[in-house]
């Protein structure tokens, strides 16, 4: 074995065991040299050494061949001679077990060990790290140190890694690049550097002048500590500022329960307090008791209108491309507007590899193929995916008449390319989704969507950086009415999202962080196109609602203040204006008549005029008070407006749902929320505790009608009751990081209500009654439970249980002259679905943990809802013909449940 | 690993089904009054149907057979209706008649004291109807097994069509009953029994539409009020013309009466609703429901909810007898004047009954 082999298998080992040389207190006996030489190269000499004493060194011989080098001692310690030899050499040397000595690059050594070489010239001294430039030492008071986080082992950046000067109220988290600053006065400090899956870095540093600070840190040797849930440092959760807020990076995203195949990032965040689903798959997620159409989904920036394929059998995301999500429910960052609820940051993996992977996996439903590489080394890199689905020949197997006609297919694609240039850098990100669903001959669905950002990051000096991004985002819905031949037609529907985001951030004032920027968006909708199918001319006349424009535009400023050691204050404030511009048709109704029927009268708006303007400020508060070093107590106020909203009557959004702007009718969606919570983490760190109460007040809420017809309806607003909505609850977390068994322990108490107003009987539901929405599910607990019985075989289970979600029942029924019957049903919401639990269990088989294996699959066997739990997705009334499934009635309620029994599930993933 | 994926595959898609729901402790009102009533220009008799509505699941009929029902119309003729212990109140066209255009309202006046009054219906010109012809093509019906499980049977049948125009402005809103007695001619042929042939003539009578709510609604196309080709029903023919070795069928035709209600947009909207409901459109989504109320009021108490519709409907009545070729796979079709529209299920040897229609 040469040595330089054996040096980076040394290496491995040394990643694996950091601190192998210091659990052995028994020092060697100290050989002492006598010898001299000139002009020798170096790496004859320590051949030389090797033959006199009993030593060995490891290196790699063309390193050292170019040097010469004199010596002359005697009896002196080796480590000495070294260190003369060394100090003006780009190399050193660690000393491991007995006499062996290990010569690498003195940057390399330095990252292994988590440290960084002392440039004030103390050769050989690993335990300090000199920052700055020793002749600027005492220049200024206060000094900033920035630098950058990556994974030691393929330089890629780390987003979220946190950095910690101890003794101080100084901490830093990096950046979606890896960056870091921080304002400090000179002097010497221990910094840990901790991110999810990473072994900490801790670091003693002089601080003498301006300066960079590289760290490296590596992931954790023992695989199964990657379990951990959540992408956070051990006690993030009680350190930082931020509240309620959910992370998660693609290595705890590949942990979680799937449920047809493969992981499912949108989903996995129900698992989370305060994050629920209507039903069992349904599309996208309801946080805190709001719609979905509440959340703002963005993938590198650029929004999403719909998030599920196949009506929400699995979310639009390839698990394999996302690095990074954020999901803000409580206390959203002023930069962010857009939605009343939340916003989930979608992060595509953006980093610089050195060399080219590909990774994969086959499903039932789907299978996906992702290649990321760089293009040139260390400048510019890309990432391209796909995903293909085929349920299709699944459906053509099943007895269900309807299903068996049924088509149903989709895609995802998503393309990345970043290119690193100086202090800059430009990513560019592309995404494209499709889904089509033939329902028998009666239906076809055809949705789509394309997004699009360029974002440019420069950094100015160390603690001014900004970022522009441009983002689009196109969604279409085709859908086709089939079911009479006479009469078929088609529907087409756009929304189109045009945006651009200016933002700076600025830390050079000691204990702040300072952002803010700028953002102008455009919206178009076309809210629907009907036109006649194939030559039904006479039966479906063309019609096109007119298309809506608007501009929503916001300031804001946000800063992070470090109060005191104790007391942190993040204050934030974003201004928002909207104008929705003409061509716009505004209607008048008679207020003896209110809101309903025809309009009396109507007001057209010419195109580029302002038909209708929405203004409002948007204060952002949280305040963190650190009782002690492993609990805090934090607050927040929120307030966010929503100009865009999704008019869906039903409880499960559909893909043909309208997004509509608002007008003079629908006004901003308001919400008002204030959060207090408790943060407590125990043993080390390994147990995170968390209570966290919220109430929110949403004004302008819209509800539908009975009876409502949203669908090529011009007057729209007649479809709808403005209503007020609370949503308040409370929500606990206990998680488990570390150890054999580990896992958390989510509950959520909560209630979301709605009320309307109304002075018409058509204006009020419930008689204007306070009533629960389809999101009110009181109770919602999640156990998860992980047992690692080696470093590649992890057995998991799953427990949820909720309430059951509201629903309208029917409560009596009406004999018509024909036979048939209809049926009269309760006020809103009155009744609920029973509740919802099952249980999941998986074995995981991770993927070969040697080095060298090229081809490295993973496999997953799972059992969904092991007891055969009939979970009801929706409930509905229909005419059937009788039969032994009615008990021979023509006239029943049914529910439909998608998973009625034991499901297993295979998955095979690969790596290469 | 396809054969692991197509299990798995199939142990997903078996498993999501629908199945009944039973919904317990219902919290029902059991005194909802149902009216439900018509008028029409045809020669029957108005009548009004009054009761409680019923509890969901529930059978019993809670008829209301001691109301006090009264119409009106806007001429100033007013009419109270006779009821029966089934809770069908009815007047006949001499002492209350109706005529197209006028305006036309019914009270109900319950022994509990309250008072409930409909909406003024105005009943609309008589429609028109062009047409209404066939073409061949398959009636696919979804038929469960012993198990439960829906199997498709297609049938060979001519598609009955209609065609409307008016040259109204106003949007026409139609819903149509249609009837049809299906009439076979058969031959017994001579055998050492029965040494002489003669004829067996059976008829079954049936509706071919499975709702009332049958209806559509005109487009306006080039200044005309138009319904170009509305689907009313099937009429299924028997593709094996041989059934026993002792009988022949001879022909194969059905006597079709239609009947077309020119109807208001309110009327148009509510049995919408109902058509919605029976084929829980977009159930998988679990929509907001399809709320049905109707058109009366309670007079004495407003917050009081009362169910039913009462419609004012022009009608016109059509009868088409049809007659299949199936040498020719083509059909015969021509218009009867009258046709005794009562006759039910029968079968006569020898001599064809008087309503029998020969082609």
């Amino acid at each position: 074995m040469s040595h330089f082999k054996f040096a980076r298998l040394l290496l491995a080992l040394l990643l694996t065991f950091p601190i192998v040389s210091s659990m052995y207190g028994q020092s060697p006996p100290e050989v002492l040299y006598t010898g001299k030489e000139s002009q020798i190269p170096l790496s004859e000499f320590l051949l030389k050494v090797e033959k006199q004493y009993p030593v060995k060194f490891y290196f790699k011989p063309e390193w050292l061949v170019n040097y010469k080098v004199d010596v002359n001692a005697t009896n002196r310690p080796l480590r000495e001679v070294l260190d003369r030899l060394l100090y003006d050499k780009p190399y050193a040397y660690k000393q491991i077990q007995g006499n062996s000595y290990v010569l690498l690059p003195k940057d390399k050594l330095a990252i292994l060990y988590g440290q960084m070489v002392d440039k004030s010239g103390s050769y050989g001294d690993f335990t300090t790290i000199m920052v700055g430039n020793p002749t600027d030492a005492g220049k200024s008071k206060i000094v900033t140190v920035k630098g950058k986080i990556r994974d030691g082992k393929n330089e890629e950046p780390l987003i979220g890694a946190i950095l910690q000067i101890e003794n101080t109220r100084i901490n830093a988290a990096s950046d979606n690049m890896g960056n870091y600053s921080f304002s400090i006065a000179p002097g010497i400090y221990t910094i840990t550097a901790s991110n999810m899956g990473y072994e900490l870095g801790t670091y003693k540093v002089k601080i003498v002048s301006n300066g960079e600070l590289m760290l490296d840190l590596y992931e954790k040797s023992l695989k199964i500590d990657e379990i951990v849930i959540l992408a956070q440092r051990a006690d993030r959760n009680v350190r930082n500022s931020q509240m309620s807020i959910v992370e998660m990076d693609s290595r705890a995203i590949k942990r979680l329960p799937s449920l047809v195949g493969e992981k499912d990032v949108l989903k996995s965040f129900t698992m989370m307090p305060g994050v629920k689903s209507v039903g069992e798959f349904g599309s996208g997620i309801n946080v805190r008791g709001g719609g979905d159409d509440q959340n703002l989904y963005l993938i590198e920036d650029a929004p999403i209108f719909n998030t599920s394929h196949v009506f929400g059998l699995m979310s639009v995301l390839n698990p394999d491309a996302v690095s990074n999500v954020t999901l803000y429910k409580g206390h959203i960052p002023a930069s962010f507007g857009e939605r009343a609820s939340s916003v989930m940051d979608i992060q595509i993996r953006d980093n610089a590899p050195k060399e080219l992977h590909a990774r994969g996996g086959i499903g039932v439903f789907d299978s996906r193929l992702l290649f990321d590489g760089p293009i040139i080394k260390d400048k510019l890199s890309f990432k391209l995916g796909g995903r293909i689905g085929y349920p299709n020949w699944l459906l053509k197997k099943t007895k269900d008449y309807y299903l068996e006609h049924s088509d149903a297919d989709f895609y995802d694609m998503n393309a990345l390319l970043n290119w690193n240039y100086g202090k800059n850098r430009f990513t560019a990100f592309y995404y494209d989704s499709y889904d089509k669903f033939k329902y028998a001959s009666e239906l076809a669905y055809e949705y789509k969507s394309k997004l699009g950002s360029l974002t440019w990051n420069r950094f100015w000096t160390s603690s001014l950086s900004s970022s522009m991004v441009l983002s689009y985002s196109l969604y279409n819905v085709r859908k086709d009415d089939l079911l009479d031949t006479t009469r078929q037609s088609r529907l087409n529907l756009q929304t189109q999202y045009a945006g651009a985001k200016f933002s700076t951030k600025y830390t050079a004032f000691t204990g702040h962080e300072l952002e803010a920027g700028a953002q102008v968006i455009n919206y178009e909708s076309n809210p629907g196109e009907k036109t006649p199918l194939g030559l039904n001319l006479y039966n479906v006349v063309s019609t096109k609602l007119n298309t809506q424009k608007a501009y929503e535009s916001a300031l804001f400023i946000s800063d992070n203040y470090e109060l005191n050691s104790k007391i942190t204050l993040n204050v934030g404030l974003r201004y928002s204006l909207y104008a929705l511009m003409g061509p716009y048709k505004k209607y008048v109704y008679s207020s003896a008549t209110g809101v309903v029927g025809l309009a009396a009268d109507s007001v057209q708006y010419a195109s580029g005029k302002i038909a209708q303007q929405y203004s409002g400020l948007e204060p952002r508060i949280s305040v963190k008070y650190q009782l002690l070093p492993e609990m805090s107590i934090k607050a927040s106020y929120n307030r966010n407006y929503q100009y865009l909203q999704l008019l869906s009557n039903t409880s499960i959004a559909t893909p043909n749902d309208i997004w509509k702007l608002s007008d003079a009718f629908i006004k901003p969606l308001k919400s008002d929320q204030y959060v207090l919570g408790v943060y407590r983490n125990f043993l080390g760190n390994t147990m995170e505790t968390s209570v966290e109460f919220y109430y929110k007040d949403l004004q302008n809420m819209q509800e539908f009608r009975n009876d409502a017809v949203v669908e090529m309806n011009s007057h729209v607003e007649t479809a709808l009751v403005n209503a007020k909505g609370q949503n308040y609850g409370v929500e606990f977390m206990i998680k488990k990081n570390a150890g054999k068994i580990d896992g958390w322990i989510s509950y959520t108490y909560s209630h979301a209500y709605r009320q309307t107003s109304g002075r018409f009987d058509f204006d009020q539901i419930n008689k204007n009654k306070r009533f629960p929405s389809s999101y009110d599910k009181p109770n919602d607990l999640t156990i998860i439970g992980n047992y690692h019985f080696n470093k590649r075989i992890v057995l998991s289970t799953n427990f949820s249980y909720s309430s059951g979600r509201p629903v309208t029942q029917p409560e009596n029924s009406v004999s018509l002259a024909d036979g048939n019957q209809y049926v009269l049903f309760s006020d809103r919401n009155k009744y609920r679905l029973p509740d919802y639990h099952r249980l999941d269990i998986s074995l995981s088989i991770d993927e070969s943990l040697r080095i060298k294996k090229k081809w490295k699959g993973s496999w997953t066997f799972a059992i969904l809802n092991v007891y055969g739990r009939r979970n009801p997705y929706s409930v509905f009334y229909k005419k059937a013909t009788p039969s032994i499934n009615n008990n021979y009635r023509a006239f029943s309620m049914y529910d439909m449940y998608l998973i009625g029994s034991p499901m297993p599930v295979i998955t095979y993933n690969f790596l290469f | 690993m396809k054969n692991i994926l197509y299990i798995i595959g199939l142990c997903f898609l078996t498993i999501s089904c629908q199945e009944v729901y039973n919904v317990d402790d219902l919290d029902a009102d059991k005194t909802i009054p149902v009216i439900q009533g018509m008028i029409t220009n045809g020669d029957e008799p108005t009548t009004i149907k009054v009761a409680y509505a019923q509890t969901f699941g529930e059978t019993v009929n809670r008829a209301i057979n001691d109301a006090e029902v009264v119409i009106s119309d806007n001429q100033g003729n007013k009419a109270k209706l006779v009821g029966d212990a089934y809770g069908v109140y009815q007047v006949s066209k001499a002492d209350f008649p109706s005529v197209p255009g006028r305006i036309y309202s019914v009270s109900v006046k319950l022994k509990t004291g309250d008072m409930f009054i409909s909406d003024s219906v105005a009943m609309p010109m008589t429609p028109v109807l062009d047409s209404i012809y066939g073409r061949p093509s398959t009636n696919n019906k979804l038929i469960p097994n012993l198990n439960g499980e829906e199997k498709l049977v297609q049938y060979p049948a001519l598609e009955l069509m209609c065609a409307l125009s008016t040259s109204d402005k106003d949007r026409m809103y139609n819903r149509f009953v249609v009837k049809a007695i299906s009439q076979k001619l058969s031959s017994r042929v001579s055998s050492q029994k029965n040494p002489f042939p003669y004829n067996i003539y059976d008829w079954t009578s049936s509706s071919l539409l499975e709702t009332d709510a049958n209806q559509v609604a005109s487009n306006m196309v080039n200044g005309m009020q138009v319904v170009a080709s509305k689907h009313i029903g099937y009429l299924n023919y028997e593709t094996v013309v041989k059934t026993d070795t002792t009988t022949d069928i001879v022909s194969y035709g059905w006597i079709v009466t239609a009947y077309v209600y020119r109807t208001s947009a309110q009327a148009f909207d509510y049995y919408s609703k109902i058509e919605k409901q029976l084929s829980a459109q977009n159930h998988f989504f679990d929509p907001v429901p399809s709320q049905i109320t109707g058109n009366f009021k309670c007079v004495n108490n407003p917050q009081k909810l009362v169910l039913g519709f009462f419609e004012a409907n022009s009608q016109i009545k059509k009868y088409m007898a049809f007659y299949w070729v199936p040498l020719m796979k083509s059909y015969v079709k021509k218009e009867l004047s009258n046709f005794v529209d009562t006759v039910q299920n029968g079968r006569q040897t020898h001599q064809a009954p008087g309503f029998w229609v020969n082609f």
